[in-house]
This record gives structure tokens, sequence and C-alpha cells, in this order.
């Protein structure tokens, strides 16, 4: 035991080595999507380029229809200090996102405009699955009860 | 539109540290008075295989709660709406259908340690190396989970940096595991499923008083249309690919059989079945959690961290703390499960089997102490990078797991399945549940790994004319060789 209590000990005492952060690269902002077609209907943004002793205020997503924006129907804030969000529940559709925000000097700042296409699966193909793990689940758990019942003597 | 917009942490980095500092300390002292009486490797190991009624249904509940139930099952509803808060609880289904099959284990297997024990005796050396791959894949995806769960609750609570949450969580479980065993393990599990299910009430009833169904409703209905959808296709596909995961889970992990081998035999079925109904309404409130974001404004940067943020930005500081608690317990009392059981795997299966056979019960003992502490450093390591996000994490295991529950199912209940079709069906139904998780999504590795494991499986049924006896499986207990037994023979 007093071995274990070494070897922890060494464990703690390394520790920080292992915390110190990296400098942001990144010095212009950006917005990033999903790359490809989204098929879930949820995805994640990131807004790049802000270094990590940068105090960008008021930060969040806008959501419109068009590239210009002329309407936009969402706005969704970054919690605390993260620069990433996870957005879900959207339909079919091709949807526009930019971030904006005021930067240091208290100027507005907003990003060039990224498309996110949502497709979902073809509801045949998710059936088709529901049904063929309906029909496993009801043959094992069918098994399993019989199989309990008769407490495995008459089977096989 | 949000009606409110929340940027800011529920607790202080100061406050987030000292809880986890005070609840560690508790939980390790706790864990060395109860190790106190541990004297032989089988105390140590299965808590002298005598636990009653009351901490058989605490600990089957409280260790299935975990970071599956309070962190993935809001990760899941914010990711699939209601079909994945709904879908999330059919994994209760895991522990009922065990119940049976837990008193079948204690029936055939009275002398067993380990869920490697049946597969080695009952389908031989070539399913046995199939399994423990799976089983040490499997168990170190959810350590890793587990890890990962703690940094991410204390990030989402207080800002605190992931690594720091996630190396103290460690520390912590580690240690009351390697000073109490599973006597420790057990008894801690009975207080953390008190403290879960009273929480999770608290949190829930909070939740529902200070912002309102109708609210949510129609938040969710303007903008975020397709979690309310029942016909959301990613959602339906992730239905029974859940369930299967669940299934394989629990079936095949040593964190049940041991908890089957421990408990008296006449609880062992009802523990399972009470504990499986306990742990069905819990990815139910926790789930819906979730869906109040949109309505609160909060959009978490990883969907992983919505339960915690969600119920600390609606309860405030008071309510974070009781969130702390809650997940804190959660996740403690499934890794210090995970890590006896992984531990016991190494020990009984590989070292005491293969290596070390005249190991004394002190030796056995120390070395498990040691498997402990080296499967906490490594969980660290691989929790460092953060790889993917819980549900991915998890489900990427699924493919593992799942295709287990047929050779498990029918080793226990069928004479005639051979151990070549067993292992045969374990690879081959991993191999395709993994294709299936990289080349459509997580939520249907499970379910294709299980499909084709069960199709093989059938084969060699069909084909097979042996007849195993059921004999075989109660293996005279191989007895550690004790110190007296060695100066006797000195």
């Amino acid at each position: 035991m007093p071995g274990i209590i070494r070897i922890l000990i060494i464990i703690i005492t390394v520790l920080p080595v292992f915390f110190s952060a990296a400098e942001a690269q990144h010095k212009e902002l950006a917005l990033e999507g999903p790359g490809a077609v989204v098929k879930e209907g949820y995805f994640t943004l990131n807004l790049i380029g802000i270094a990590d002793d940068a105090n960008y205020q008021q930060l969040e997503i806008e959501q419109s229809t068009d590239e210009a924006f002329t309407q936009v129907q969402s706005r969704f804030p970054f919690l605390g200090t993260f620069r990433q969000i996870s957005l879900s529940g959207f339909n079919d559709g091709n949807y526009w996102f930019r971030a904006r925000g005021l930067s240091n000097d208290g100027t507005e700042f907003t990003t060039a405009p990224i498309a996110v296409t949502v497709q979902h699966y073809p509801l045949w193909q998710a059936l088709t699955l529901f049904g063929v793990g309906a029909v496993m689940f009801l043959f094992v758990a069918g098994y399993i009860l019989l199989a309990a019942r008769c407490g495995g003597r008459q089977h096989g | 539109m949000a009606e409110t917009l929340t940027t800011e942490y529920a607790l202080s980095t100061e406050l987030g540290l000292t809880l986890v500092v005070l609840f560690g300390a508790a939980w390790v002292l706790f864990g060395y008075w109860l190790g106190r009486k541990n004297k032989t490797h089988e105390d140590f190991a299965l808590a002298g295989r005598n636990v009653g009624f009351a901490f058989a249904a605490a600990t089957a509940m409280a260790t299935w709660v975990t970071s599956n139930t309070t962190l993935v099952a809001p990760q899941l509803t914010y990711q699939f709406g209601i079909w994945g808060m709904v879908g999330y609880s059919f994994a209760a289904l895991g522990l009922i259908l065990f119940a049976p099959l837990a008193k079948r284990i204690k029936t055939l297997l009275p002398n067993g340690y380990t869920s490697g024990d049946f597969i080695r005796l009952r389908f031989g050396r070539m399913s046995w190396h199939v399994f423990i791959v799976i089983s040490v894949v499997y168990a170190f995806g959810w350590l890793v989970s587990l890890g990962m769960a703690g940094g991410i609750l204390l990030e989402a609570l207080s800002g605190l940096d992931y690594h720091l949450g996630m190396t103290a969580i460690l520390i912590i479980c580690v240690g009351y595991t390697l000073f109490g065993g599973l006597r420790a393990v057990i008894a801690t599990d009975f207080i953390q499923a008190l403290i879960i299910i009273i929480g999770v009430s608290i949190i829930a009833w909070l939740l529902i008083d200070n912002v309102g169904l109708d609210t949510i409703h129609a938040e969710l209905g303007s903008d975020h249309p397709k979690l309310l959808d029942v016909l959301f296709p990613a959602a339906i596909m992730f239905l029974f690919n859940n369930i299967f995961f669940g299934l394989g889970e629990i079936f095949h992990s040593n964190v049940w059989w041991s908890r089957a081998l421990a408990f008296k035999k006449t609880v062992a079925f009802k523990a399972f079945l009470v504990g499986g109904l306990l742990w069905l309404p819990i990815p139910i409130v926790t789930g819906f959690i979730a869906l109040a974001a949109p309505q609160l404004g909060i959009f978490p940067p990883s969907p992983d961290m919505v339960g915690p943020t969600v119920a600390a930005g609606v309860l405030g500081q008071v309510g974070a703390v009781v969130v702390f608690i809650v997940v804190f317990s959660a996740l403690a009392s499934s890794l210090d499960s995970l890590l006896a059981a992984t531990s016991d795997l190494v020990t009984r299966d590989i070292y005491h089997q293969h290596l070390r056979k005249d190991a004394s019960d002190k030796h056995l003992m120390r070395f498990n102490r040691y498997t402990i502490l080296g499967l906490g450093i490594l969980t660290w390591l691989l929790c460092m990078p953060r790889i993917a996000t819980l549900g991915a994490l998890l489900n990427f295991a699924g493919a593992f797991v799942a295709s287990t529950i047929f050779p498990i199912l029918l080793g226990l209940y069928n004479r005639r399945l051979p151990g070549r079709y067993a292992a045969a069906a374990m690879a081959i139904g991993t191999a395709v549940g993994l294709a299936s998780y990289f080349i459509i999504g997580f939520y249907v590795a499970a379910l294709s790994s299980c499909a084709v494991s069960g199709f093989i499986c059938a084969i060699g049924v069909w084909r097979s004319r042996e007849q195993f006896d059921w004999q075989q499986l109660d293996e005279a207990p191989e007895q550690p060789v004790t110190q007296t037994d060695k100066e006797q023979v000195q």
C-alpha cells in the first residue's frame, strides 16, 4: 500500500504539466460548420480566430434562410467563454449562419455567413431498421421469459 | 426566439473545487473505513458473496445511473428530441431482463468469479480471447466516458478546466475503490442511489415549476420542430439501437456478473428487477431538462453539457450545487463499480488463471489493488485528449458489446451453441457493428452488431449436435494458496 500512495503522489505532482493551454494561433474571425450534409438535424458551429486573451462581448450566432440575412430568424448566444455551439432539431432545408459581437474596442463585428444543409434519412430506411430491431427485441425478451420459466432444462 | 440569454456559469470556480475536495475526502474516508473489514480476496472482490436485498437493488440502480443517464440522456434528448428521452429510458430493459439471467448465473456458477469464467468454461479459449478483447474495449470506453463526464460536469457548472475536473473524479474513485473493494463500492452505491433519486426529483419539480411545459413546447415547435417529431428518422433508428446497447452492456459486463455472484441467491432476481424499475423514470426526468434549453436560450458548446447547464441555469447557484451532487454521485457510483469489476477480471481471468496459478490470497488482493490503480492511470491518460462526445464514445462501445447478447443468452440456456460459433458471432458481429458506426452513424452500431451475431448463433445452434454438460460450469473453487499453506509445505 505505501507503494500505491507513492505512485499517487507522483501523479499529482506531474499533473500541472498537462494543463498548460496552447496559445491560439488564429487571428481572423470565421465561423466553421459541418463539412457535409447533416442527416440528423443536429450540428456544431465553431467560432475560430479568437485569441485566448481576447475579451469579446455579446457573442452570438444568427440564423437566416438567405445569405444576405434579410431577416434574422433566430439568435443563439454562446455559453460562457466557449466559442463552440451545438444546435439541434432542424427540419430539411438550407440554413445560413453567421457570428456577431463586440470586439475589445467596442466595435461591432460580423463573420462571413456559412451554409448548412439538413437532409434527414429517408423514413423508409429508418422504419426498416425500427422493424428489424422490434423483431429482434421481441425474440430476445420472449426467449428469456420462456427459458427462465422452463429453468433452461428443456432448451437445446 | 429565446426568452433569456444565459452566458454565465452557475458556480464560481472556487466553489466547484471546494465541492470536489469535500466530496472526494468524504468518499475516500468512507471507503477506507469499509475496507478494514476485507480479510480475503473474495471479501475484496465479491463482498463475501452475501449482499442483501436493499443494498443489492440500490447498487444495481445506482450503477446503471451513470454519465449515461445524467449527461448522455439529456444529450440524446437535445439531439433526438422526445425519442431520445423515451428511448433512453428503455435501457432499463437491460436490468429487468438480466434479472432471470442473474438467477441462472447464480445457479450454474455458484463458485464463479467473473463473466470471463463463464465464457471460458462454456465456450473454450477461442471465445474467451474474443470476449476479453470486447470486455476490455468496453470497460475502457465506459471508464473514459465517466472520467470525461467528471471534467465536463465541472466545466459546464463552474468553467473549471476540463482536465482538472476529470483528474479529480478519477483520483477520488480510484482512492476509495482501492481501499474498500466491492464492499465500499456497494455501500457508497446505496447512499448515492438515495441522493440520485431525491436530487433528480427535486430538479424535475423545480424545472417544471420555473419554466412550464407550454412555453417549452411552443419554443421547440417554432425553432426546433424535429425534436417533437415522432417520425424523426435518425431518432427512430436510434431507439432499438439503444435498447440493444443496454442489453449488451449488462449481459456481458463483469460489473453486473460480479453483482449477480455477490448477491445472496434468493435476492439476485428481485434486486435486478427492482433496480431496473427504479431506474426507468430517471432518463425521462434528466432528458426532459434538455428540452428546456432552447426556451432558456442555452445552447451548449457540446451536446453532452446540456443537462447540468440547463439545470444550473434554471435553479441558480443552489440548484447547481444539487446538480453537482447528483451527477457526481452518479458518476462515482459507476466509475467505482467499473474499476472494481474490471480489476477483478484482470486479476482473476488473466493473472490468476494464466500467469500465477499459485498466487496467495494476499498476493491476489495486492495485485487487484495495483490493477485498480493502473486502470485509473490509463483511463486518465485516455481522457486527456477529449476525443469525442460522450454519446458517440459510448455508442462506439455498443458495436462491441451488442455482439455478446446472443452468445451469452444461448450460452446460459441452450446446450447446443458451440464455442467456435460463439467466437465467430462476437468477432464478426463487432466488425459489422463498427462498419455501421463509421458508414452510417453511432445510432445503428449496436443493432447491426447484434443482428449479425444473432444470425451466426442461429446457424451454430441449427448445425450443431453438441449437448453441453451444465456441470462443467461449476468449477471447483480453486483456492488461492494461503500463507499458512505455504508455511506447512515448507
